[in-house]
């Protein structure tokens, strides 16, 4: 069984790899050490890793154990999550370089073309 | 300012900031817009305005005091062809601002029946000379461009009450002359109409405040949901953005991260801002992360997340008015084409292009990971497109321009009608300072407003006049509003002069309007007066409250008063009982303030303040003990009483009874009497258990030793304790302190023996060794003890006055003249090691001792 995990999730499945099954809270102390995650958030990646199967928790004091090797683990494709979280007015409400909706090729030369005219 | 003039004057601001971004987007630089949107948002968040004799809705009042130039003027706006007159006010101001999207806005269910109905709108089926606003073949095309009444009109259909709105309208209109009732909408009156509006329904206001958290909690959901996902995003390490960061400094603290939930570059945090890049950024493109980097610091430069935010915050207030979405998504594009404009000046122009392209790759690559296209922003991409690539250096001209084009917007917009009084003046004099007053206004209105309604309702009896005349309601609500506005026209009057406007043949009405309008005036009279006396019981009420208010605090004052008197007591009690140079209170003194104490005086002790003792049956108490339960406190105290009193538990620790005992010196043992005097003398060992209270300990009788030891032992921690230097001290378990008896201290070596050979700290009978027991931690220090003057310790020559040991003991020896003497602070390290004897003054002293 292969199972897709985006980087965040994998990064709390290397703490495990790493240092074999540790706490939730020490999981959240390395990470925070390392990439600067608060609990609450490397929590929620906790929580996602075991409901795809990745992680199981056991008492007491949530001990995480990663149910499968690295070597079976794949990235997840970008696009399959994107549209789910950042959806609607998300790109209105930040300052997103670049709307959320994708062009058609015939849009994206014409405004290869409108660049040509105008240079 | 109410919510709905904030939300029309903002839509006027809207609407007159889209007129000149679509006449002048060419020319002026982007950043113009920006700025322009940021004073409508702050038009539309701030409830206040300023007044301001150039606002444009000043201006439009004081332009149009005559019919001729009212009906010019507000044909002129209606683009009404026909220039025929509008009658009513709320048709004027449709038309005013000329945004009926035609299909829009009579489509709308409610929108007719609302209008038209009850307004006598001339536009009849037959009428045909005017056209019903919504479908007005003036308005602009306007996408979306709903204009206010739609928005304002909206949900008052929807609230199902169609009378209603017709009566404020009404009452609008009849506030001024017949004859101008038209001129009301192009000014400030359009405003007030808007907050008379807004008071109208609680009902409105309940659907208000569902429309508003229904938008505020999907923003916010949205909002966090994204966050929460933006902070899983992995740190990125690279030598390039490193540089990148200090080349490109900024107050707030910068990070830049990588996500792989992301598809394009994005900025989030206000205070912590956040550059976010997508994994699938081909990063390795320097060239083109430089731009990516220069377009998200400009955007956290100029704040743009929180006026983002803002933003939003504006379009949930604001979720009816159509114009605010116009403007969120305008805004956000503008911002988008000012960082633009931003980035192309910071490279130079001759990069434009090269950042098009960029931008234009982004989207490729990031459109290629899905087959779904869009053709949705596709005017929003090509605009930004086309806007990079027209960027010319722009001339200080231009740039004045624009600050002028800023400027006068504001002032003409943004502001509120300013000479207010002036312009009523113009008028005809018409009362309406409610309308300066937004509350009164509303309690006012809604009073009128009821009375209207069923005045309206009763009138629909008369039936077949009412309805035949298309002018007959408005002239009922010119009536009415007049009884409620002006006590000088009388009804009759107004109703002449609709009645000359309107075909004779409603006469008839109008006469039995007049007699309703008399009713109604009287109706309203009651109202009034039941407001009155409703205000003159919220004053009374205000008044008690205030009373009780004064009472409690008098009663605060003086039990302020009664502290300071105690506080002045005990001072001047400390004054007198004491000399100056012993700030320090007795033993006696503490037992006496101790809480115990109303226990200890059931059995009969009291406190003398003159003699500083403790008194029992009229003797002196000179030995006073209450060992409590363990760890609880014992207090022990000496002097030169007459009696010696243990006090006496049972288990439950209630005091039994006291024991009392003859007290004299010869009770305590040699060494201690010498040492009695000094103690005598003020000096003495004070000690504090963790939790503040004193566990004082002196000397005491000899036999009282053995069981202080078997006390200490019973605590089990003796060796922890390091007490009981000859007997002579006890501790509270767990305590880290000393226990002394006059001036003799334990320290952790000497204890056991000593404390063995059952003997006191003093080699006894002999004076020539140490008379002290001197902790070897501070003799360490450079505390030595004098031979020649008795027990005298001294550091660095001088004599020891007071040693302060936080949450140990206190060592005082005030027979020091005060030029020779020392104060000393005993430092401690977290282990409870004593690191340093600090030398403070008197005055320092004085502070630590009051702190405690």
């Amino acid at each position: 069984m292969t199972v897709k995990l985006f980087d965040s999730e994998l990064k709390v499945m290397d703490v495990l790899w790493r240092e074999g099954d540790s706490t939730a809270k020490h999981i959240s102390d390395v990470l925070k050490e390392e990439v600067g995650w608060n609990m609450n958030t490397t929590y929620t990646l906790i929580k996602r890793c075991i409901k795809k199967g990745a992680i199981r928790r056991s008492e007491p004091n949530f001990m995480c154990h990663a149910l499968i090797p690295k070597e079976e683990v794949q990235e997840a494709e970008t696009n399959e999550l994107i549209n789910k979280i950042y959806d609607g007015s998300a790109d209105k409400l930040f300052a997103a370089l670049l709307g959320r909706k994708k062009l058609s090729p015939e849009q994206i030369a014409r405004l290869k073309q409108i660049v040509g005219e105008l240079e | 300012m109410s919510l709905m003039a904030m939300s029309i004057s903002g839509a006027v601001l809207i609407l007159v900031i889209l007129a000149v971004r679509a006449g002048l987007k060419g020319w002026l630089p982007k950043r113009t817009f920006a700025v322009l949107w940021t004073v409508a948002l702050i038009r539309l968040l701030i409830p206040f305005s300023v007044p301001s004799s150039w606002s444009a809705y000043t201006l439009i009042q004081n332009a149009v005091p005559e019919t001729e130039q009212v009906r010019y003027f507000t044909d002129m706006i209606a683009g009404n062809p026909s220039g025929e007159a509008v009658r009513f006010g709320s048709a004027a101001s449709s038309r005013l601002y000329g945004t009926d999207t035609a299909g829009d806005v009579g489509d709308l269910p409610g929108w007719e029946d609302g209008f038209g109905d009850g307004t006598g709108m001339q536009s009849g089926p037959g009428s045909g000379t005017q056209k019903d606003p919504g479908r007005n073949p003036q308005s602009k095309s306007g996408a979306g461009s709903g204009a206010q009444m739609n928005s304002a009109q909206n949900p008052q259909s929807k609230s199902g009450e169609e009378s209603q709105p017709n009566s404020a309208s009404g009452i609008q209109s009849g506030r001024q002359q017949v004859s101008s009732i038209a001129s009301d909408f192009v000014s400030e009156e359009m405003l007030s109409f808007a907050e008379h509006f807004a008071a109208l329904h609680p009902m409105l206001r309940g659907i208000w405040a569902a429309g508003f958290l229904l938008c505020a909690v999907a923003f916010a959901w949205i909002y966090f949901r994204c966050c929460r996902e933006f902070q899983m995003s992995l740190p990125i390490e690279d030598c390039f953005l490193e540089n990148w960061q200090r080349t490109h400094p900024l107050r707030r603290r910068l990070s830049i991260r990588q996500s792989d939930q992301i598809l394009s570059p994005l900025s989030y945090g206000v205070w912590r801002p956040v550059i976010l890049l997508p994994k699938s950024t081909k990063c390795g493109d320097r060239f083109q992360l430089r731009y990516v980097l220069e377009h998200e610091y400009v955007h956290i430069r100029y704040f743009d997340a929180a006026v983002k935010l803002l933003m939003a915050a504006a379009l949930c207030i604001h979720w009816f008015n159509p114009c605010v979405y116009l403007m969120y998504i305008f805004f956000n594009r503008d911002l988008e084409l000012a960082c633009d404009e931003a980035v192309v000046r910071r490279f130079g122009e001759e990069e434009k292009s090269a950042y098009a392209m960029a931008l234009i790759e982004m989207e490729e690559e990031k459109s290629g990971l899905l087959p779904l296209a869009n053709s949705f922003s596709k005017n929003a991409i090509e605009e930004r497109i086309g806007a990079i690539m027209k960027i010319k250096k722009i001339s200080p001209l231009v740039h004045g321009l624009s600050a002028a084009l800023v400027c006068g917007t504001t002032l003409l917009f943004a502001t509120s009608c300013g000479s207010y009084e002036e312009a009523e003046k113009t008028m005809e004099a018409v009362p309406r300072a409610e309308a300066v007053d937004a509350e009164e206004a509303k309690t006012n209105n809604s009073v009128e407003t009821k009375s209207l309604s069923v005045a309206l309702k009763e009138l629909g009896q008369y039936g077949p006049s009412a309805e035949q005349s298309m002018l007959l309601p408005s002239s009922i609500g010119t009536a009415e509003a007049h009884t409620a506005g002006d006590q000088e026209e009388t009804a009759a009057n107004t109703a002449e002069k609709a009645a000359k406007a309107a075909a004779e043949d409603v006469e008839k009405a109008i006469a039995q309007v007049e007699a309703e309008a008399e009713a109604l005036r009287q109706a309203e009279k009651a109202a009034e007066k039941a407001i009155e006396q409703i205000a003159e019981v919220t004053e009374q009420t205000s008044k008690a409250a205030e009373g009780s208010g004064r009472a409690e605090k008098a009663a605060y004052a003086d039990e302020n008063g009664k502290h300071t008197a105690q506080a002045e007591e005990i001072s001047a009690g400390s004054d007198t009982e004491y000399t100056t140079d012993n700030p320090y209170h007795s033993v006696a003194y503490m037992i006496s303030i101790g809480e115990e104490f109303e226990e200890y005086e059931k059995f009969g002790l009291s406190y003398d303040k003159k003699s500083d003792f403790l008194m029992y049956k009229n003797q002196t108490v000179g030995f006073f003990k209450d060992e409590t339960k363990p760890g609880v406190y014992t207090r022990l105290v000496e002097g030169s009483g007459d009696l010696g009193i243990t006090v006496n538990r049972e288990k439950s620790g209630k005091i039994t009874d006291f024991s009392v005992f003859p007290f004299n010196e010869n009770s305590l043992t040699d060494s201690s009497v010498s040492e009695d005097a000094a103690v005598k003398e003020g000096s003495g060992i004070i000690r504090w258990d963790d939790s503040g209270d004193i566990v004082s300990i002196v000397s005491f009788p000899a036999e009282e030793r053995g069981n202080l030891e078997a006390y200490a032992a019973e605590q089990g921690d003796a060796d922890e304790a390091k007490a009981v230097p000859g007997g002579t001290g006890s501790t509270d378990s767990g305590s880290k302190t000393e226990a002394v008896s006059g001036t003799a201290v334990s320290s952790e070596g000497g204890l056991k023996t000593q404390a063995a050979s059952g003997g006191s700290a003093y080699s006894e009978g002999d004076p020539n060794t140490e008379k002290t027991s001197l902790p070897k931690e501070y003799e360490k220090l450079g505390v030595k003890t004098s031979d020649e003057k008795n027990n005298e310790w001294t550091y660095k020559g001088k004599g020891v006055a007071v040693i302060y040991d936080k949450d140990h003991w206190i060592y005082t020896n005030d027979t020091i003249p005060e030029k020779k003497a020392v104060y000393l602070e005993v430092v401690r390290d977290k282990k409870d090691r004593v690191t340093e004897l600090r030398e403070i003054t008197k005055k320092e002293m004085q502070k630590l001792f009051d702190e405690e």
